[in-house]
């Protein structure tokens, strides 16, 4: 089915992960808490207006364990909101020249939304077969890293393959 | 005479009454009169009363039947779980309470096995889901994975709240308030629901009584008092109270937007969703192959939503078992 009936659930699944993380941790939150906490967990969409999106798209507490269901690793240097844990990362295109292939990456929040062009050799071997024209992920944001100007990706979640 | 939602400060609670508590510690309890314009007006000069609002009929906010391509597969995990990240979260809801007001739910539907279910009707209708629409909601947030579909976002909660709030024929904002107070007495730490204000068929009704000019003015005073009850309903159950750290209410943002028709055919979440401490949500379809975004916005989605998720298309559990796209 198709509605904002069928999106609101998916927040309130993702409330209830956070309950859960918190109280397992032994640091249960208030309402007003657990609301401020999944509005700040949120991630823009890249190319959509906040009108429409409000604060972006709903996500859940991370594992921790670095898990993911592609476990794919990038180590790239892709800059992004160093305020938000994730952001989605958008294979906008991807080139081919003799000896090189050049990947085009929409991030939002980042150079004014436009697309950046990295070359393949930045990301690792096993994480390139996925680098397609249309492949959407989420990537954990490494929070650990010094450098403010280049954060960069500890994991990708593919989220659309393209085939 | 007609028929109010009384929210007010319970000097006198009745054993039928569930109470929320004020910050200030007090209970207070949603009541439905039946009043006639003189009840009214003593009641407005009672400072026990926080706010009355007439009754108003509620509707489904009503999803669109997805387009069913004969290639549609059942899918091993659904994309809106993917997408919100709960695929990979190693958190399930373990030991949450949820409450979803809507239409009912299919007990029996196998992605709801081992779920304790409490279940309350507050229609006329008979207790069971006729429509499908809450079991489809109640699976997108708890269902079980079942034949390798996994449906839910979060599969571990154990105890889920089931109000009955919309019949074949809608439902009514008393009843609204009192399914949330409910959920709330009863302890659930998120509440969900997909309801709106019927503003067309209060204005329909009232205008069987009224001339037009007259039956508008009242359907707006009616809905203005509506919303600030809501609002004060809200801010009330989200604070937290003598056994409990309080609620948080998510709300379907509403389905009346036309970006197809126009660009500029665009409607603000509807009430209740739109009240000051509800979480909106607003619904995100994913891009074609080779798009410059990932996700588009649903062109029936309502403007100004707090947040967004996934809203297209999304497989879930059937009435009467199976899934539905």
């Amino acid at each position: 089915m198709s509605g904002t009936s069928m999106a609101a659930p998916h927040v309130a699944g993702v409330v209830a992960l956070l309950a859960a993380k918190q109280w397992r941790e032994g640091r249960p939150l208030s309402a007003a808490e657990l609301i401020r906490r999944i509005e700040s967990m949120a991630i823009p969409v890249p190319g959509l207006d906040p009108v429409d999106v409000g604060l972006g798209l709903v996500q859940s507490p991370s594992s921790g364990s670095g898990k993911s269901p592609v476990g794919a690793l990038a180590k790239a240097q892709i800059p992004v909101d160093r305020r938000k844990r994730r952001a989605l990362v958008h294979v906008s295109d991807v080139t081919d020249s003799p000896g090189r292939r050049a990947i085009t990456l929409l991030v939002p929040r980042w150079k004014e939304g436009k697309p950046v062009t990295l070359d393949e050799e930045v990301f690792p071997s096993d994480c390139r077969p996925l680098l397609k024209k249309g492949a959407v992920f989420i990537a954990s944001v490494n929070t650990e890293a010094s450098r403010t100007e280049d954060l960069s990706f500890e994991d990708l979640t593919l989220l659309a393959d393209p085939d | 005479m007609a028929m109010y939602l009384v929210l007010r400060k319970s000097a006198r609670r009745k054993a039928t009454d569930f109470v929320a508590h004020s910050p200030a510690r007090e209970e207070i309890v949603a009541e439905v009169v039946d009043l006639s314009t003189r009840d009214l007006s003593d009641l407005r000069r009672d400072s026990d009363v926080i706010q009355v609002a007439p009754s108003m009929p509620t509707q489904l906010i009503r999803p669109l039947e997805s387009a069913s391509s004969p290639e549609w597969a059942i899918p091993e995990v659904s994309w809106g779980v993917e997408a919100v990240g709960a695929a990979g979260s190693e958190h399930t809801g373990a030991g949450v309470t949820v409450a979803v007001l809507d239409t009912g739910i299919d007990e029996k539907h196998p992605a709801f096995a081992g779920l304790e279910i409490v279940s309350k009707n507050f229609t006329d209708d008979p207790d069971e889901d006729l429509n499908g629409h809450g079991t489809h909601c109640a699976g997108i947030i708890c269902g079980r994975t079942t034949s390798g579909c996994r449906i839910g976002v979060a599969p571990g909660i154990k105890r889920a709240l089931i109000g009955k709030v919309i019949g074949e024929r809608g439902g009514t904002t008393t009843s609204l308030a009192k399914a949330l107070l409910w959920a709330y007495e009863l302890g659930s730490q998120v509440i969900n629901m997909s309801v709106k204000i019927d503003v067309n068929e209060h204005l329909y009704r009232l205008a069987e009584e009224y001339p037009l000019d007259l039956a508008l003015s009242r359907a707006l005073t009616d809905y203005r008092a509506n919303m600030s009850l809501f609002d004060r309903l809200s801010q009330i159950i989200t604070e937290p109270h003598g056994s409990g750290p309080g609620v948080v209410v998510v709300a379907a943002a509403g389905d009346e937007s036309r970006r197809d028709v126009h660009p500029s055919f665009l409607v603000p979440p509807t009430a209740p969703a739109s009240s000051e401490r509800f979480i909106s949500v607003a619904a995100l379809g994913m891009s074609p192959r080779g798009s410059a975004s990932p996700f588009v916005i649903s062109k029936f989605t309502n403007t100004w939503a707090r947040l967004s998720a996934p809203g297209e298309g999304i497989v879930s559990a059937k009435l009467g078992g199976g899934w539905q796209p």
